[in-house]
């Protein structure tokens, strides 16, 4: 082809010809039927393969979808999903019961039911001593 | 969405996603393979074995990453692997499996394999025939490399620089190859020309 504008032909039917040789070729094209000519072929084919598309069968895609590849992720994330939910769950339980161990009011009071409980161990024992000490006196006058 | 974003849904186990990933491309892809190969069922299970691949990688992709190069790489790949293991290639044309599909009749749609446009054509239906059989044999007459680039242009939709990545060869050698289908498409079209006006 004596034009050597084959290119430009090919990358303006395809939309990538520059703009700066565009309007070349376009104003070319007006005077050159043989440029014209390998233009129109390209459309042409272009064309017919646009208007006899093959369709590719449901099936195919049926069986993409149900592949035990997609079945292994969509399994993988639930296992995923589960060990998540199980470590945020642990990590709640174990926050709530380090703040139960910090709160001051209730060591306190904690504090005082056991300094009751001692004092009432306490005088409990002083009474035993007391009614040992009397028996002991009862042993010692006789 | 993109195509990216879809992929990286599917990743997740997003079904809707994987559906609508496989419908942008059911056609396109599955067309390229079949013109490419010939064979129905070969392109079929090729289809069917990227979009496996593409599942089995369990890696997300970055925002450099792009899909539809990807894709049509592993389809190009796996039609040049075909390509080896046939020695002969059974040679389809079209207009028979539309005349299965018909049985003959081309006043009714084809039952399953193609759509035909609705888009205006030539007035009378046997003109649009003769158009169809006389493109078709100036594409049949085409070198495998020289319908393979026009297939590969036709329905990726890339640009001629991807592909020539994808074909690993200089995009120099890519055009040069769409030019020499250019140039036989108008040789034999201009003897059918007042059929393309």
């Amino acid at each position: 082809m004596s034009c050597d504008l084959d290119e430009d032909i090919i990358l303006y039917h395809y939309n990538e010809l520059p703009a700066e040789r565009r309007e070349r070729l376009k104003l070319h094209l007006e005077k050159c039927e043989e440029c014209r000519s390998s233009l129109q072929a390209l459309k042409a084919a272009d064309n017919w393969l646009e208007e006899t598309t093959p369709v590719i069968p449901d099936s195919v895609k049926s069986a993409i979808m149900k592949t035990n590849e997609f079945r292994h992720i969509n399994i993988r994330q639930y296992f995923k999903t589960v060990t998540n939910a199980l470590i945020y769950t642990a990590a709640a339980v174990s926050l709530l019961i380090f703040c139960s161990f910090l709160r001051p009011d209730r060591h306190a009071k904690g504090n005082v039911v056991t300094a009751e409980l001692l004092e009432a161990s306490i005088t409990e024992i002083e009474n035993d001593m007391t009614s040992y000490d009397s028996l002991g006196d009862i042993f010692t006058a006789e | 969405m993109t195509d990216e974003e879809l992929y990286n849904e599917c990743l997740e186990g997003d079904e809707e996603a994987l559906s609508v990933l496989i419908d942008r491309y059911k056609n396109p892809l599955y067309a390229y393979l079949l013109r490419l190969t010939k064979n129905q069922e070969t392109s079929e299970d090729i289809f069917q074995t990227i979009f496996v691949k593409l599942l089995k990688k369990k890696q997300k992709f970055d925002d450099k990453f792009k899909f539809a190069p990807w894709i049509y790489t592993m389809a190009h790949n796996a039609a040049m692997d075909f390509f080896r293991k046939e020695n002969s290639r059974k040679e389809i044309s079209i207009n028979d499996i539309i005349s299965k599909a018909t049985g003959g009749d081309f006043s009714q749609p084809p039952s399953y394999s193609f759509e035909i446009s609705k888009d205006p054509g030539p007035d009378t239906l046997f003109e649009r025939k003769q158009l169809m059989k006389s493109i078709e044999k100036a594409f049949n007459r085409l070198s495998d490399d020289q319908k393979e680039i026009f297939l590969l242009r036709h329905y990726s939709n890339l640009s001629f620089k991807e592909i020539s990545e994808i074909k690993k060869m200089p995009i120099g050698t890519v055009l040069a190859r769409m030019s020499r289908a250019m140039a036989s498409l108008r040789k034999i079209l201009e003897k059918d020309k007042n059929l393309m006006q």
